[in-house]
């Protein structure tokens, strides 16, 4: 009878041995990380050793099999990956929606609705302390009312739209640094996808390693949207919309690039393609928020804008004169008269009439004040339909007069319809055929994918299809600079579709883009309209009109931080218009008329394509910040809800339970006892058969 | 279900935060007394608040300048009151002085009344509130009436309207001008007929002429011409019209004018003599007389006085200002009228007020007593979910074993 050997026994036991205090080991590792983050429990996945005997032609003639006793198969791992994977999508776009949640709360913060304290009520009182005017418009205290309101009101904006802007400049400080973290992160999987390899290599399970690395790819998808997969020979391939990140030993890291058309903000791209927004920066450059995705745009430029208003006159006229209050028609006959039409773009034409006793100031006077003025039989009622009347000097010391149209742009220039009396012409205004230009407007000229464009600024959002002539967003989400003729190629590229790092870029070049843009368009219209409407009246006794209220302004982008007092207004508020105008001259102090325009300009419909007025635009603008930050907020703690509740199943399988691991010491420590009893019945054996056998008689 | 120990802690704060919000926010609503801090908390209810807030502010304003155009309009009525009150005081003196007993000493006496009088109603014209001259037009900062040469008043304003906005887009017009006031112009209503022959016979009949509120009634004998119906119409109604013919090509025509600014009416009510003639459904003209500036008629009063033209006096004079009585009255009562309006505006305004205020605080307000009792409601939900798990997560089988 065969016998695996004389230790057999002792071999067993100390097989039991080591297994059950492997088991008690494991269930220590157990409950000593019950509270580390990302831990998965193990098991000690035991088995019986490999039977003896095998079944050949020289076996051991004794029965068998006979079981050789225990072994540890492998400490496993347990995790549920499904679930894991369905934690992965959830944090990303949790991180997504708990940006853009943020984001939304501190715009909330700045616009400060509902408060006393807030844009909208600092508007309202601007207005009332205008229509209080009206009534007094002969007192100054009403009009340093009016000063005081227009200048806590600037100021507001002008902050708002700064804070915005600084917010902006944060948001790119958080790109930098979860680009940063991003690339940490990628650096250690990749490193860890080495040992782990090393020891799957050697047929071990690296449980912990694996732990580590799940818990870093865990923090990773909440920054951007990565997809996992498992590398046959161990390790991860990690691979973010279509782009292999860590693939056996290579691994990418995200780079920031400044983009010159963004304040020098980060673009993010991958390190093996580092391209710049605009191929040809001398061309064109640009940014786009993320809503754009990542297709190219061909640009082509074939003209810049000048960036200039129409602005017509001569200082050779053969009017001019030394001094503005002198009639300096030089009529034959001071009982002749004429009128002239003048007209702006496609607005109304209006007919200045002028008498032979009309001084240079008095047709200044009367052409400024047809805006907005129903005692004309056709009157312009947009600042984009009319245009400024001033006096200027030529070199000699005499005085001629000036229009400049109100808008940039060709489409904005100024004709001369009828001339009796060839006024126009002896103003130095018309040659008879044409305006006597002083300034030509020029409009930029370009195409995107084949498509013409118009453009009076060179930096843009919004231009003229020629084609169609709308006027509309060129691509959605786009801003453009034109620096030069000739061609370029714009290639925006966002490497993440979900996810923190898309939520930052969302955030900065999209949410804030909007909200900035909005309050650069009401400030805008408001001093546009404002002006016109204020340059047709006269201040307290005064004489002429022609005054700006705000500083004027040109462009859309960036008007929010130009709003401002002008500087003339700020230091004499007599220089606020009130009266109206009869014939040139000012209609007297107690006339309120144009202060009561002025508060109605907030009843006019200029925004949106003449549908809504100042007061609705602010109004839509808060409501669908209200919208907006709810439906973000709502994501966000639904996300935070969902994530939580695919973790506490995740914690189903691989989360610590010490109840269940006291009972696993129990288990083991028994076993533990019996093999070692066991060990000591073998000894008594071996003791028995060493000492005590063979000394039969002795 | 499994439960490991990392669930049962994560649930439990969970939903012990998710506690401890719902409090936080009872407590700020208690706090403050306001349903919503940030739009995005009530986006609706966040612009509604604004709308409401606007008109809530906007109103205000309005109530404002209606108190301002009350106080202009008001100032204007008590101006004119005076003004009639003197009228008054000249028309008796000028019966007075109209009559023929009395010595030229007292007539200079009068005389001198009636200057000083004049000066009076000048200081009136001249009237200013805060600062601002009310019948000057749009030139406020100075007075409308100075004395020119030979004491005459000369109006040195304009003839300027101030709109004042008391609702959005209505205005009202608060002042009035005051060459408007102390002066105005003549003018009387004319009806023409057809053109007829000189010998064309009309008649018999009865007609009705109604002039302002009084109706006069007309008879026509059998066989009368133009001119005799052009005397009947004199010898019935002269006092307040007069009848007469004008040539008119080959024929004449008959003309009936109002003294003074009161319309005409014709009707036949027995035979059709108005039908012949051509006069009924006939629109008529206003015809402008002059101008009647009360400090001039004032000035000519004191010289009839001095000058003894008695006639003039009882005659002219009189009508002159009993005219402009007349005139003064009807600009008092547009002025009285829009004081009206105002009154009725604004207390419609007093009630919008209220009622916006409601509403506003229906959106904006919460109802504390329905705050504290959720908060003490949520107040004991959150104890009893930490007694709960307390008790749980302390235990373990640790407890139990040996």
């Amino acid at each position: 009878m065969g016998d695996p050997g004389s230790f057999f026994g002792i071999e067993l036991g100390k097989r039991a041995i080591f297994a059950q205090k492997r088991g008690l080991e494991v269930t220590g590792h157990n409950v000593s990380n019950a509270g580390t983050e990302g831990y998965s429990r193990q098991r000690v996945e035991l088995t019986t050793m490999y039977p003896y005997t095998d079944p050949a032609l020289n076996r051991p003639a004794t029965p068998g099999q006979l079981g050789t006793g225990v072994t540890i198969e492998q400490i496993a791992r347990l995790r549920d990956r499904f679930l894991d994977l369905q934690y992965r999508e959830e944090l990303q776009t949790w991180g997504r929606w708990d940006v853009r949640s943020i984001t939304f709360k501190r715009i909330e913060e700045f616009f400060n609705e509902p408060s006393d304290s807030s844009i909208r009520q600092a508007f309202d009182e601007f207005w009332e302390a205008l229509q209080s005017l009206h009534v007094n418009p002969e007192d100054p205290a009403f009009r340093e009312s009016v000063r005081e309101k227009a200048l806590t009101f600037t100021r507001l904006v002008r902050y708002i739209s700064n804070q915005l802007s600084a917010y902006r400049a944060d948001l790119n400080e958080e790109v930098a640094m979860k680009v940063s973290e991003i690339n940490s992160y990628i650096d250690q999987i990749a490193d860890l996808n080495r040992q782990i390899q090393m020891v799957k290599g050697v047929k071990d399970n690296p449980n912990d390693l694996l732990d580590k690395q799940d818990l870093l790819i865990e923090k990773l998808s909440k920054m951007i949207d990565v997809d996992v997969f498992e590398d046959p020979s161990g390790g991860v391939i990690l691979v973010v919309n279509g782009v292999d990140v860590v693939r056996g030993g290579i691994r990418h890291h995200l780079v920031l690039i400044p983009n010159p058309a963004n304040n020098g903000m980060y673009d993010v791209r991958w390190d093996f393609e580092p391209l710049s927004f605009s191929s040809n920066s001398d061309v064109a450059i640009g940014y786009a928020s993320p809503i754009v995705g990542n297709t190219s745009y061909m640009v082509s430029v074939v003209q810049l804008a000048n960036e200039l208003p129409h602005m017509i006159g001569s200082p050779t006229a053969s009017v001019v004169s030394e001094d503005i209050t002198f009639y300096t028609l030089g009529w034959l006959d001071r009982n002749e008269r004429g009128d002239i039409c003048i007209r702006v773009d496609s607005g109304p034409a209006v007919s200045i009439h002028i008498d032979g006793e009309d001084s240079l100031r008095t047709i200044m006077n009367k052409i400024n004040a047809a805006f907005y003025n129903e005692r004309f039989s056709s009157y312009p009622t947009v600042h984009e339909h009319w245009l400024t009347a001033s006096i200027a000097r030529n070199d000699a010391g005499r005085f001629y007069l000036v229009l400049r149209s109100n808008h940039l742009g060709e489409d904005y220039k100024i004709t001369i319809l009828g001339d009796m009396a060839s006024i126009a012409q002896r103003l130095g205004l018309w040659d008879g055929s044409s305006t006597n230009d002083i300034w030509a407007p020029q409009d930029a000229i370009f195409s995107v994918n084949g498509e013409l464009y118009r453009s009076w600024t060179n930096r843009f959002r919004d231009a003229k299809r020629v084609s169609t002539g709308e006027y509309g967003t060129v691509v959605d989400g786009m801003l453009f600079e034109l620096k030069g003729l000739g061609n370029t190629t714009f290639r925006p590229y966002f490497p993440a579709q979900n996810g923190e790092l898309l939520g930052y870029l969302e955030a900065r070049d999209g949410i804030l883009v909007d909200y900035l843009k909005w309050l650069d368009e009401l400030s805008y219209v408001l001093v546009k309209e404002f002006n016109a409407q204020h340059r047709a009246g006269y201040g307290l006794n005064q004489v002429k009109n022609g005054f700006n209220f705000f500083d004027e302004i040109y462009k859309v982008e960036g008007a929010s931080k130009l709003l401002s007092l002008s500087s003339a207004i700020d230091r004499f508020p007599e220089l606020i218009a009130t009266a109206g105008d009869i014939d040139g001259e000012n209609a007297g102090p107690g006339d309120g008329s144009i202060a009561y325009k002025l508060s109605s300009v907030r009843y006019r419909r200029v925004m949106r394509s003449g549908t809504v007025n100042l007061n609705q635009f602010l109004e839509a603008v808060i409501a669908r910040l209200g919208v907006e930050s709810q439906e973000a907020s709502r994501m966000s703690s639904n996300q935070e809800l969902l994530v939580k509740q695919i973790d506490n199943r995740r914690q189903e399988v691989m989360g610590v339970s010490l109840d269940e691991e006291m009972t696993e010491l129990i288990k083991y420590q028994h076993a533990f006892s019996a093999a070692a009893r066991f060990i000591n019945a073998m000894d008594q054996v071996y003791e028995r058969i060493v000492n005590n056998l063979g000394l039969v008689g002795r | 279900m499994r439960v490991s120990d990392k669930v049962f802690t994560s649930v439990f704060l969970t939903d012990l935060m998710g506690n401890r919000d719902r409090l936080l926010k009872l407590q700020h609503q208690a706090s403050t007394g306001k349903k919503f801090d940030l739009p995005e908390e009530d986006p609706v209810g966040s612009v509604r608040s604004m709308r409401l807030n606007r008109v809530l502010n906007e109103n205000g304003q309005f109530s404002k300048n209606m108190d301002e155009a009350i106080a202009w309009l008001s100032a204007t009525e008590s101006a004119l009151d005076q003004a009639t009150s003197i009228i008054h005081i000249v028309r008796e003196r000028v019966i007075q002085g109209a009559n023929d007993t009395l010595a030229q000493v007292d007539r200079e006496a009068i005389a001198d009344q009636i200057d000083k009088l004049r000066e009076e109603l000048l200081q009136i014209a001249n009237t200013s509130l805060g600062g601002r001259y009310i019948f000057s037009g749009f030139k406020t900062q100075s007075k409308p009436y100075a004395l020119g040469q030979a004491s005459v008043a000369i109006y040195q304003g304009d003839e300027g309207e101030m709109a004042w906005e008391i609702e959005s887009g209505e205005t009202i017009v608060v002042n009035v001008p005051g060459n408007q006031v102390f002066a105005t112009q003549r003018i009387e209503y004319r009806l023409e007929s057809d053109m007829h022959s000189s010998a064309s016979i009309f008649g018999p009949g009865i007609f009705t002429i109604r002039v302002g509120n009084r109706v006069y009634s007309v008879d026509v004998p059998a066989g009368a011409n133009v001119s005799i119906i052009a005397d009947r119409i004199n010898l019935r109604a002269g006092g307040s019209l007069r009848a007469y013919v004008v040539p008119d090509g080959i024929g004449v025509k008959l003309v009936i004018q109002s003294k003074g600014n009161e319309r005409l009416s014709l009707s036949d009510s027995v035979g059709t003599v108005l039908k012949d003639l051509g006069m009924l459904n006939k629109r008529e003209e206003m015809v402008y007389v002059g101008d009647l500036d009360i400090f001039d008629i004032l000035q000519k009063i004191s010289e009839d006085l001095r000058y003894n033209r008695s006639s003039s006096l009882s005659g002219e004079r009189l009508s002159e200002l009993d005219e402009y009585l007349d005139h003064l009255l009807r600009v008092r009562a547009r002025v009285g009228a829009k004081v009206n309006r105002l009154e009725a505006t604004k207390s419609r305004f007093e009630d919008n007020k209220v009622q916006l205020t409601s509403l506003l605080s229906k959106i904006e307000d919460v109802d504390i007593a329905e705050v504290v009792m959720n908060l003490s409601n949520q107040q004991a939900i959150y104890q009893s979910a930490l007694r709960a798990g307390a008790r749980i997560i302390q235990t373990s089988l640790l407890d139990f074993l040996e």
